[in-house]
């Protein structure tokens, strides 16, 4: 019989903003233990919070495998022997001060927006061992800010988001904060322009345009005929400048483990979707490729208590050469900044109801343009449209790069 | 029960929470679990912030209680902080599901109940046929300074069914979706689940482009209650106020925002999903108007906000679990009936379309609903199954849009997904309404 422990613990210090002041703080600590065993083509999974007992959990996840007889590819990975720390990210006793001192210099330089969301500082640790000799173990930290940007003027609930996560708090990160948002309260504050229908480069976040793509990389989705991606396995689907992986490094995904929830460590922590344009992994576990004939990539993910499932913890985009400044050298830019439910139908047309964007030139955000649909097919938009994924953000506090491509506005 | 410290305001909730979830995807099973999970959160005001924590150890409550009083600073005068004064006190005990708890209804008889509906599935050839079962029994306490002792139960049990119709050049993602109260009554639904997939396998393979453009659009009561909640609820969350003045005099009660005909009702009364007796602050739930006859009538509240914007409490401070504070979240909000039958609101459409299930929706200043199932209307008839991506307009040109509802509501429950606010997603809400018919939306 094969096993697998894991366990998992965090503690994490939450600070609440309304108003540009902190009216609330949160502590949570947690503590999760698995036990997995696998037998005859079968697993059984016991979880417990808290500290526990884990023969007694073991004792469960076979009783499991033998009454709820749920198959399961198991599939020894390599004996892996790992162990990733980084320091502290910040000091839980000093949050609070420190949240309520970087609310007020944001507030202040910033007196056009009302501010409200989150401040957090966690800390995380993880083990994962199997009964093969693996051995991994990790400890992670992170400072994050996610808050909601609401224009004193307007009457919507709120009218654009800033969130950055840092791996350590002090000067830096507070100085980046305040002039990520003070830049977006300049331009958002700045004369609105209005820009006619047309063809335009058009800068998205990572995930707005991938974020769509992700339930079509299930690899049930995939083998079931309901992706747009169906037999295009280890096909050229995208521009070759466009390669996305799923993202374990702790050097760009801070507070997350460097293996997936079956133990499994990637090259450079990183699990392979797309590479130069070319589909080369989906999410699946290890029983789902392996029921499918699919390849595995460490893209497993599981409850503390549930029998792995799929899925990424963070999208590393693969820059592809160009700067902010040089695409928009130039001609200028639109960059989309708060869609509204967007959606893509079965053949890859994509429609996008933008509400907040800006027009951007020489790297630069310059100023609100007005409301307008945003539309185009997938596969032009990262394929032939695809102009670069930049290396640097127009906000220093999101480390990774944006997405730039040619694409049709269509305004009111 | 706990020691409570005098000089600050402190409350208790805890949870003991029953889940079970079985799933099946393609014939192999791939899921049977069982979850008892028990939390407490905790939280200690001092009249200037609120210190919160949670655990997942019962018995070290007190303790987790005593690092709060720690960390805030004592005040006096607590009790007559506006805030601290406007928290009700009750004492009551609603258990209502013991006798039919979830809990007592074992594994085989709920796997039993997936897989045979499950065989309906494959009489249709789809690819990969899935479904889960899932199931909730929570039993909630709480006691706060003040003197409130509340105890209640609460419980959803359901099954999701979902398969892939190909066509020629095409697939279409097929679902059904059961949520009760009680497990008795998911029982005897195969032939609605025959009839459902039949009709969506149907639209998959006849359903045809339409020229966008703007059209009359008669939604479901599933699809006016995904209106009623994206476009208007979340505008009714008084959070969103909170140290903004100039909003709170532009949402001014008794302002009109919508046609006549509109009266929009959130309730934690409503059995369901959304069934909420208490909110996570104690206090007991009504029936809370947020537009009636096309006026701003109320807005809902917790403690903080009701405060801040001299209203009542409305019984909508609502946490996903006991390890988040409760923020300001509906519960059941639904669109009241209105006075024609069905027949005579669709016959009041020479040409448009009816929107009979939604795949997702969202709503800021403009709204956009993206249709699953959706059929033209021709000369009061439904005649076509058509694709629409979405339907959108402006939120409050739209309420203003509504020229007839029919006189029978429907308020649909549901076991997967919820409502997501911020870092708190997956809260179970109930929505619905009678057919409500807007003179004109914009189609594409």
């Amino acid at each position: 019989m094969n096993k697998e422990i894991l366990k998992y613990k965090s503690s994490i210090e939450t600070l609440n903003v309304v108003g540009g002041k902190i009216n609330s703080v949160r502590y949570t600590d947690e503590t999760k233990n698995t036990v997995r065993v696998y037998d005859d083509g079968k697993i059984g999974v016991a979880g417990r919070l808290g500290e526990c007992n884990l023969t007694e959990l073991e004792t469960e996840a076979e009783e499991n495998l033998k009454t709820q007889g749920i198959p399961y590819a198991f599939v020894q990975g390599k004996k892996v022997q790992k162990k990733v720390t980084r320091r502290r990210a910040c000091d839980p006793a000093k949050l609070l001060k420190a949240g309520k001192s970087l609310m007020a210099k944001t507030s202040k330089e910033c007196q056009g927006f009302l501010i409200g969301g989150k401040i957090e500082c966690g800390e995380l640790s993880g083990e994962y061992k199997n009964s093969a000799g693996s051995e991994l173990s990790y400890e992670s930290s992170y400072f994050s800010v996610d808050l909601s940007l609401k224009d004193k003027q307007s009457s919507n609930i709120m009218d654009a988001f800033y969130s950055a996560v840092f791996p350590l708090y002090g000067k830096n990160a507070a100085d980046t904060v305040v002039s990520d948002i003070k830049m977006f309260h300049d331009a958002y504050f700045a004369e609105k322009k209005t820009i006619e229908t047309g063809e335009y480069n058009v800068i998205f976040d990572r995930y707005d345009l991938l974020g769509l793509i992700f339930n079509h990389l299930i690899a049930e989705s995939y083998v079931g005929g309901g992706s747009i991606f169906g037999g295009k396995l280890n096909q050229r689907v995208f521009s070759e400048k466009l390669s996305v992986y799923g993202d374990r490094n702790p050097s760009t995904n801070y507070g997350t483990a460097f293996y997936d929830a079956e133990g499994t460590v990637m090259p450079d922590y990183r699990s392979p979707i797309i590479v130069n344009g070319v589909l080369k992994g989906l999410l699946a576990n290890k029983n789902s490729a392996s029921l499918y004939g699919v390849p595995y990539c460490g893209t497993s993910n599981a409850a503390y208590d549930g029998v792995p499932s799929v899925g990424i913890t963070g999208v590393y985009v693969k820059p592809s050469g160009a700067t902010l400044a040089e695409i928009t050298k130039d001609e200028p830019a639109i960059y989309v900044s708060v869609t509204s439910g967007g959606d893509m139908t079965t053949d890859g047309v994509v429609g996008l109801p933008v509400m907040l964007a800006f027009l951007v030139k020489n790297g630069k955000m310059i100023c609100r343009v007005k409301e307008f649909n945003a539309s185009g097919n997938i596969f032009d938009l990262l394929g032939k449209d695809l102009i670069a994924v930049t290396a640097d953000n127009l906000f220093k506090g999101v480390g990774s790069g944006m997405i730039a491509t040619r694409m049709k506005l269509f305004v009111e | 029960m706990y020691r409570f410290n005098d000089g600050f305001y402190s409350d208790v909730r805890t949870e003991d929470r029953y889940t079970t979830r079985i799933s099946y995807v393609n014939g192999q099973k791939r899921e049977c679990k069982v979850r008892a999970e028990k939390r407490a959160f905790i939280r200690v005001f001092d009249g200037k912030t609120w210190f919160y924590a949670s655990t997942t150890d019962l018995n070290d409550i007190q303790h987790e209680l005593d690092k709060l009083y720690a960390n805030a600073k004592r005040n006096p005068k607590i009790a007559s902080n506006r805030m601290v004064r406007r928290f009700e006190v009750n004492s009551d005990v609603v258990m209502q599901f013991a006798p039919i708890s979830v809990r007592n209804v074992s594994i085989a008889k709920k796997e039993e109940l997936l897989s045979d509906y499950l065989k309906e599935l494959d009489k249709f050839a789809a690819k990969m046929p899935s479904g889960v079962y899932l199931d909730r029994n929570s039993v909630f306490e709480f006691r706060s300074s003040k003197g409130s002792y509340i105890k209640y139960d609460y419980q959803t049990c359901g099954f999701v069914l979902s398969c892939t119709f190909l066509t020629e050049k095409d697939y279409f993602m097929a679902h059904y979706q059961q949520g009760e109260t009680e497990f008795d009554k998911l029982l005897g639904k195969k032939a609605a689940i025959k009839r459902e997939f039949a009709k969506q396998r149907d639209y998959a393979m006849n359903a045809k482009e339409i020229v966008p453009g703007n059209y009359p659009v008669i939604l479901s009561p599933e699809a006016a209650g995904v209106f009623a909640h994206e476009s208007f609820g979340h505008k009714s969350e008084a959070d969103f106020m909170l140290a903004d003045e100039g909003i709170a005099k532009e949402w001014t009660i008794g302002k009109t925002v919508a046609s006549p005909l509109l009266s929009i009702v959130d309730s934690g009364k409503v059995k369901g999903c959304g069934y909420c007796p208490y909110d996570d602050e104690g206090t007991r739930a009504r029936k809370n108007y947020l537009i009636k006859n096309g006026v701003l009538t109320g807005r809902l509240h917790d403690g903080e906000t009701a405060t801040y914007l001299k209203e009542k409490l409305t019984g909508n401070a609502r946490a996903i679990g006991c390890n988040y504070e409760p923020i300001v979240r509906m519960t059941t909000t639904y669109i009241e009936k209105g006075a024609l039958s069905k027949e005579e609101l669709f016959a009041g459409v020479r040409h448009g379309y009816y929107i009979e299930s939604v795949k997702h929706g969202s709503g800021m200043s403009k709204f956009t609903i993206a249709p699953s199932v959706a059929y033209e209307i021709i000369d009061g008839k439904i005649c076509d199954p058509v694709k629409i991506s979405v339907i959108s307009g402006d939120v409050f040109t739209t309420l203003g849009l509504i020229d007839g509802l029919s006189d029978k509501v429907e308020l649909l429950s549901f076991v997967s997904g919820g409502c997501g606010k911020m870092e708190q997603s997956g809260l179970p809400v109930g929505f619905g309404g009678p057919y409500v018919r807007v003179s004109e939306m914009f189609v594409q």
